[in-house]
């Protein structure tokens, strides 16, 4: 396994937590580090990191996994399962990911301050110079990718 | 006798996690009732017998601090223990809890593990 810096390594530890204790699955670095979701599968959201860093944080995965995820939870059938349900999940995914990142990220018992999440609609936003991306997949191949963009954020030990 | 569990969280997806959490850390509960704030949750313990609370803090209506300082102030219902559960990080909202009753806290995500570790003692 590649050596990753500790930014980089904070934030696969927290997927991989959050994913594993909330709704038991495994996640490993995808072995296609090109591979996209095709934007007809997409879906994602997004949360902002307002204190002690600036940033925005999304989490997309393919609807199909999002679908999985949700019978899994609520122990329904896929006919059963509603668009809210969904979101929902997506929504409480991003917000423990993101509280495990910041609280792993900065010093003991520092606090910060984060938004809510918000859903995304149609095509991810372009990623630029101060964006870091995680390319990950479930045990099932499942793919799913988190974003982490803003200049403080990802300069937080990402050295 | 089986023992009752109160979920008290506004989001449903969070709660059935919970739940699920519980089943998975081996916790028997025989009933599992749920809440989508705080003042739901009151209504709940006025109506039932239950034996323990996990409850999230950040909630619309009734947050979960308004709801242990509620039950702190009702004798039928201020002795049943309550867990806090929340991506909440500050030292002081988890103090504050405490001092309002709450058992203690337990930060999401959560594994059985500490599920077991946390409940244990009070059941």
């Amino acid at each position: 396994m590649p050596k990753h810096n500790p930014l980089y390594q904070t934030m696969i530890t927290a997927v991989s937590q959050t994913l594993e204790n909330m709704v038991f699955i495994e996640v490993t670095e995808h072995f296609d580090r090109s591979y996209e979701i095709p934007t007809e599968d997409l879906a994602w959201n997004s949360l902002l990191v307002n204190d002690p860093v600036q940033g925005e944080v999304r989490l997309a995965m393919a609807k199909t996994l999002m679908k999985k995820l949700t019978g899994n939870i609520f122990g329904i059938d896929d006919d059963e399962i509603t668009q809210a349900q969904m979101d929902d999940i997506l929504n409480e995914l991003l917000n423990t990911i993101v509280g495990l990142f910041m609280t792993n990220l900065l010093a003991h018992d520092q606090e910060y301050k984060m938004g809510l999440p918000e859903l995304g609609a149609g095509e991810l936003p372009e990623i630029d110079e101060n964006t870091i991306v995680w390319k990950l997949m479930t045990d099932e191949e499942d793919a799913l990718q988190i974003f982490a963009t803003g200049a403080s954020l990802v300069a937080l030990k990402n050295d | 006798m089986g023992k009752t569990v109160l979920i008290v969280d506004d989001s449903n997806t969070m709660r059935k996690i919970v739940s699920r959490s519980l089943r998975q850390a081996g916790i028997d509960f025989e009933q599992i009732l749920e809440a989508g704030d705080g003042q739901e949750a009151l209504d709940v313990l006025a109506a039932n017998k239950v034996d323990v609370v996990l409850s999230d803090i950040n909630m619309p209506n009734m947050t979960g601090l308004e709801f242990l300082k509620a039950k702190a102030e009702d004798d039928a219902i201020k002795d049943i223990p309550v867990i806090m559960i929340s991506t909440e990080t500050g030292a002081d909202i988890i103090d504050e809890a405490k001092s309002y009753g709450a058992k203690g806290a337990i930060k999401k995500p959560f594994t059985p593990d500490l599920i077991n570790e946390t409940l244990g003692p009070l059941l």
